[in-house]
């Protein structure tokens, strides 16, 4: 019996802590896209402001940015330095490199990488127009998860104490 | 017949009824609807063979 109770317990609690880990993955995704609408906002303005090149350009947004983003930048300046390849390739790689370690969906995922292809045009007022697009991407994504987020935080709680006692009853 | 059936088949339908509600009210009409049908399929496996016993006694008392 102490065996079944201790088990049962056991399995509560996890589902309790799944339950609360889906509850915060929107707020997680929110970090992300305000990191990443930081990144475009600093990239809008070195280019728009200065004429430095492009891995200097990252390397600074490296240092003001926050863990994933500045990963991603480090790397892409380091790619443009020792490879030399087009920055669209680099750009690629270095996010999909960092992309596994967030939680950006899908969707978020097609829009940065859809920068990439911006980076190989010489037209400065196009690339700035590009970022300026996803930009208001993120904003709108950002009230579109706000939004959600505040109906599932309660869903998954309660979810994950429900479904814990619903797999104990049918265990037991 | 083990009468701790009926207070499991109790706390699962209290159980998949709440799940059901909060599913509802968080928009999710579909999942709510998959778990209350996961909750028939799940005391419906429990009680089949009280069932099918059901009907053999009904079969040999009536000699049928």
């Amino acid at each position: 019996m102490l065996f079944k109770l201790s088990g049962s317990l056991i399995v509560i609690a996890i589902s309790f802590a799944y339950g609360l880990f889906c509850s915060k993955k929107d707020k997680f995704h929110l970090e992300d896209l305000r990191e990443f609408k930081k990144f475009f906002l600093i990239l809008t303005s070195e280019i728009t402001y200065s004429n430095t090149p492009l891995y200097q350009i990252f390397l600074d947004i490296a240092e003001k940015t926050g863990d994933i983003t500045s990963l991603m930048c480090k790397n892409a300046a380091y790619e443009i330095i020792n490879n030399q390849t087009s920055a669209e390739l680099i750009f690629k790689k270095a996010f999909l490199d960092i992309f596994n370690f967030t939680y950006l969906d899908s969707e978020d995922k097609k829009y940065f990488l859809s920068f990439s292809k911006i980076l190989k045009s010489d037209d400065k007022n196009q690339i700035i127009s590009n970022i300026k697009t996803i930009i208001s991407y993120i904003e709108n994504k950002e009230q579109e998860v706000i939004n959600k987020s505040l109906n599932n935080m309660k869903m998954y709680k309660s979810l994950g104490v429900l479904g814990g006692l619903l797999i104990a009853v049918i265990l037991i | 017949m083990d009468i701790s059936i009926v207070f499991r088949i109790a706390a699962v339908g209290i159980l998949v009824a709440v799940l059901n509600q909060v599913l509802i009210r968080a928009g999710r009409e579909e999942q709510a609807m998959l778990t209350t049908l996961a909750g028939l399929v799940v005391v419906l496996f429990w009680v089949i063979g009280y069932i099918s016993e059901l009907f053999e006694t009904v079969r040999a008392l009536f000699s049928l």
